[in-house]
């Protein structure tokens, strides 16, 4: 499912057989003029994904749905500035992504000592552990890179657009990540086998 | 040669393996979170709030300007009245004051030094 692409999401509009793209425009255009339900609608509409890949950058639920809501705040703050109804879905997305990144930056990067009754490639919950663990350990640019392709699936136009960078720095940066990222694994699987 | 090739292919293989293996684990980390039950109200609470702290910062430069200019006219108008009165003493037992003298220089304003004791 595309990120930029209203017309992905379903909706439960009760407005007929309109577009969703153009039901978006127009709830944007009323999100505008201060309508709480054009307001309520965008929220409803762009709360889920937000939250998840919030969650997933941060690592923390509740810290996720701090940076979702301060996002849509900022979004909604700033909706006369933007030029394009239709670039709603993107913007609000971008915001989300840099507030995540600017809290990222904030934490130290940690250097985790792992364990060796924690099996890197157990249960899920485990699972979900090791990998925040080996997340925490890596620079914000190619954790969130790595995330935003690898977690949320987005192409590389998508990620290059949302983080502001170009497509081939994109690619280099998913190249470095995924190096990182395996070396980290196979650390953290070595130490658990030892 | 052929041995070389194949141990790095399978090099390869190997790595290819581990990298594979890295981001499903990865991919299986992935945390579908839903939102709390007061996420909706909590957020449109707070855009309420920020439209009229909006509001107040838009117009408070001009209430503030307003109220700035008004005291100001205000204090210039009561100088203005103050200023008329002044020639004349409201305090009849000041150390000076000021008499006409009818005769001899009926224009002039003398000041006189007046003893209370």
């Amino acid at each position: 499912m595309s990120l930029f692409n209203p017309t992905a999401v379903t909706l439960n509009t009760g407005w007929g057989n309109l577009d969703p793209a153009t039901i978006e425009r127009q709830w944007v255009a009323r999100c505008r003029e201060g309508d709480e339900a054009a307001m309520t609608a965008l929220i409803d509409r762009h709360r889920n994904r937000l939250i998840r890949t919030a969650a997933n950058l941060l690592r923390d639920r509740y810290e996720a749905e701090d940076i979702a809501q301060e996002s849509f705040l900022k979004a909604f703050r700033e909706i006369g500035k933007l030029r394009e109804d239709r670039a709603f879905s993107g913007y609000l997305y971008r915001i989300c992504v840099r507030l995540c990144m600017d809290r990222l930056r904030l934490k130290r990067p940690e250097l985790v000592e792992f364990d060796p009754g924690t099996p890197a490639a157990g249960n899920n919950i485990e699972n979900k552990v090791v990998v925040e663990k080996l997340l925490a350990m890596m620079p914000v640019d190619l954790r969130t890179t790595l995330v935003l392709r690898e977690m949320e699936q987005l192409s590389y136009e998508e990620v290059a657009e949302v983080m502001h960078v170009p497509v081939g720095t994109v690619r280099s940066r998913l190249h470095s990540a995924r190096e990182k990222f395996r070396n980290l694994w196979i650390e953290a699987t070595r130490e658990e086998n030892a | 040669m052929n041995d070389i090739f194949h141990r790095t292919r399978e090099r390869w293989e190997d790595e290819d393996d581990v990298l594979a293996q890295a981001m499903s684990s990865l991919r299986g980390a992935s945390i579908d979170s839903t939102p709390s039950e007061r996420f909706d109200r909590d957020l449109l609470r707070k855009a309420r709030v920020g439209r009229v702290k909006d509001g107040i910062r838009y117009w408070l430069p001009g209430l503030i300007g307003a109220v700035t200019a008004s005291v100001i006219v205000l204090l210039m108008i009561s100088q203005v009245e103050a200023g008329a009165k002044w020639p004349f003493s409201r305090n009849p037992e000041a150390s000076t004051a000021r008499r006409l003298v009818p005769n001899s220089q009926a224009s002039r304003v003398v000041p006189v030094l007046t003893d209370h004791e």
